[in-house]
């Protein structure tokens, strides 16, 4: 194990392998890019039309959260089997998951419009297409970018999975390295990976202030879908694969795994969630800025950002070459990267409580771990509560696709499925994923909906 | 000009009436004042007037054409004759004095003009604009960010809004509620004088008796939704300034 371990360092440096990383970067951001291009120049008229309530709004607004809810790893293993491997399924993959989320995220916010405005527009006789010109964007679009925004710092993570799957760029590259046990160059990639998802970062803070840069995103969209447009669009081959996929079956042995499977699938998710707590709880409180001195907290922070800036998925592909294919992979990968997240949140939990009585304590002259104990912490503990079961739910969706790399569960056997070509099998893989994922979701909205708790951005 | 016959709204069935057997008319340059508490179902009427309530019973007649009975393309062609000036708050902050001001004449401009306006407006809309906040007052503000301004100019320029729209009938819903006292009486003889000039059937609600008496031709009383006419017969309005 320590041997295993120590194969990760010293991390390939040298300034040829980092020139040739230029191509699988720009790969990946180009991805994301062209993706989001096509996402939004979908989702925004589909979420116009929803904002504007024409008739048929309500099933096109439950068509998209029913859409949005197949996670892009699935989307992108669809895709792969049906335009081949590379960029162009990636892509798809991204425009398809996005184009969705977004059109259900701008839906909300112009659904959630100040109502007075815009009724006083219709007040005036202008038609709906008016009114949206006139009313809902105008109104709405600082929102939207800052959602547009962060659904592209998200599309650049997401397309560094969809690539381990045969989506071409940073992630193929890993899978690559990892199965030349080439570990080094592993580690490269995934120092290359937290220092993106920082520049992204900064990125789209820069873009939250300044909005109209945004659209300096279009040209770079633009390029990366005429660079991995497919060249050629095989639509027989991609009928036939489609076809082979229905009806959805399983065989008997299958279908007598598949409640195993399940288990193993929530398994996952529950430990990994609780890992991630354990570790999360100690970690936050030491990057708390109120609770800890600056130095402590900000290196504390820069340990929580690189389990952060690591997705599950890549976590995962590491960890299986650590302690083999199975669902303890599976466990450990949802604990440190949900660890890096619950951490932060945590933290940021911490340093928002309300200051008054933390105050009236420090003026009695408690001790700061006191004051931690009997201030600070009960009163973060309800925000965290909070965080910790949307990360329960969160990672429901996340183990079920983090087996695709070898991790257990539905996703392990969704993946060979598609690696073996039964696809029959992989379609009723897919359905059963997204019945689960819908169900978590319906489950939490529940809990949330019983314990009166609002909706929290996670 | 705007006609009211009996009309009854209520939000959901068996519950009680919003506003019960609700009779009124505005003739061409009449100006009418409502008073009424908060809760009464001013804001109620005024939406109902619009179109935006739906009605248990009753008609809305505006210029002899029946509102409730209009849809789509109709429907609009009618909102398009009524003017409503709300409390506040229902001007795009966002966007430029001058969008807000010729989003009045939206009604009747084509989609393209529209979507050209937003991003390239040409010297004779800007001129309308410019002449519409002249009235009111605040033509300097024409390029101003409707955000900027302070809550008395943002309500001249729903006004001047009103005014680009050419209506027949103006709906003024607690125009001068958050506005000080000194501020209120300018607007309201603004608005009264508009009215007048316009041969604009006006409707107005208010909290204060002695505004109302001043300024309006007539006075009627909203009470749990039961519309009766005041009890003080109002002043004619003679003081225009």
């Amino acid at each position: 194990m320590a041997s295993l371990v120590a194969g990760f360092f010293p991390p390939d440096l040298s300034l040829s392998y980092l020139a040739a990383l230029t191509v699988p970067l720009l790969q990946t951001v180009g991805m994301a890019a062209g993706g989001m291009l096509i996402a939004c120049v979908v989702g925004l008229p589909l979420a116009m039309l929803i904002g504007a309530q024409v008739r048929g709004a309500r099933l096109l607004y439950s068509l998209l959260s029913g859409l949005r809810a197949i996670p892009d790893l699935t989307l992108a293993i669809l895709c792969v089997v049906v335009v081949g491997i590379g960029p162009a399924a990636g892509m798809l993959a991204l425009a398809i998951f996005y184009a969705a989320m977004l059109g259900k995220v701008f839906a909300d916010l112009f659904l959630a419009a100040d109502w007075r405005p815009i009724e006083a527009l219709r007040s005036v006789g202008a038609t709906r297409l008016m009114v949206a010109f006139y009313g809902l964007l105008p109104i709405t679009v600082t929102n939207l970018v800052s959602m547009g925004c962060y659904s592209f710092e998200c599309a650049v993570r997401a397309a560094v999975i969809v690539g381990a799957v045969g989506g071409g760029g940073l992630g193929a590259e890993l899978v690559g390295t990892i199965n030349a046990f080439d570990y080094g160059r592993a580690t490269t990639l995934i120092i290359l990976l937290v220092i993106l998802v920082s520049v992204l970062d900064s990125l789209s803070w820069l873009l939250r202030r300044h909005p109209r840069a945004t659209l300096l995103l279009i040209p770079f969209g633009l390029a990366a879908l005429w660079t991995y447009w497919p060249e050629t669009i095989a639509l027989r081959h991609a009928a036939t694969t489609i076809g082979a996929m229905f009806p959805p079956t399983l065989p008997l042995p299958a279908l007598q795994a598949l409640p195993r499977l399940l288990l193993e699938t929530v398994f996952i998710a529950g430990a990994g969630t609780l890992l991630a707590a354990a570790l999360a709880m100690p970690l936050g409180l030491i990057a708390a800025r109120n609770l800890v001195p600056a130095p402590v907290a900000a290196a504390t922070r820069m340990l929580l950002e690189t389990l952060r800036a690591v997705p599950e998925v890549i976590w995962g592909l590491v960890l299986v070459t650590l302690v083999g294919v199975g669902p303890i992979a599976g466990v450990l990968a949802l604990g440190l990267h949900s660890a890096g997240v619950l951490g932060k949140l945590y933290a940021e939990a911490c340093e928002n409580v309300r200051r008054a009585p933390v105050q009236a304590l420090e003026a009695t002259g408690a001790p700061r771990l006191a004051v931690a104990c009997y201030a600070t912490l009960p009163l973060a503990s309800g925000p965290m509560g909070i965080h910790t079961l949307f990360r329960l739910e969160w990672n429901l969706r996340a183990a079920s696709v983090v087996g695709m790399i070898g991790a257990g569960g539905i996703g392990q056997a969704l993946y060979n499925a598609q690696q073996l070509f039964f696809y029959d099998q992989m379609m009723a893989y897919v359905l059963i994923t997204w019945a689960i994922i819908l169900l978590a979701d319906a489950l939490s909205d529940w809990t949330r909906r019983r314990l009166g708790w609002a909706a929290v951005m996670a | 000009m705007l006609s009211i016959e009996n009309l009854t709204v209520r939000y959901r069935r068996g519950a009680a009436a919003v506003l019960c057997d609700v009779s009124l008319s505005v003739g061409a340059g009449e100006r009418v004042a409502i008073i009424g508490p908060s809760g009464s179902g001013k804001t109620t009427l005024f939406r109902a007037i619009s179109g935006f309530v739906p009605i248990e019973a009753g008609r809305i007649l505006v210029a002899g054409a029946d509102i409730l009975q209009a849809r789509g393309g109709h429907l609009r062609t009618l909102r398009r004759g009524i003017g409503v000036i709300a409390q506040q708050h229902d001007l795009v902050e966002r966007m430029r004095v001058y969008h807000n001001v010729m989003a009045g004449a939206l009604g009747r401009w084509s989609t393209l003009r529209a979507l050209r306006f937003l991003f390239w407006p040409l010297r004779a809309e800007l001129d309308e604009a410019s002449s519409a906040l002249e009235r009111v007052g605040v033509a300097e503000k024409l390029r101003a960010r409707t955000g900027e301004l302070s809550g008395g100019q943002q309500q001249r320029v729903a006004i001047a809004r009103a005014l680009v729209q050419q209506p027949l009938v103006m709906l003024a819903d607690e125009p001068v509620a958050s506005l000080d006292p000194d501020l209120s009486q300018h607007i309201l003889s603004l608005l009264c004088r508009l009215a007048g000039e316009g041969r604009i059937a006006l409707l107005c609600s208010l909290h204060q008796h002695d505004l109302a008496e001043r300024y309006f031709d007539r006075i009627v009383q909203l009470q749990d939704g039961v519309l009766s006419e005041s009890a003080r017969p109002a002043m004619q309005f003679a003081t225009a300034s």
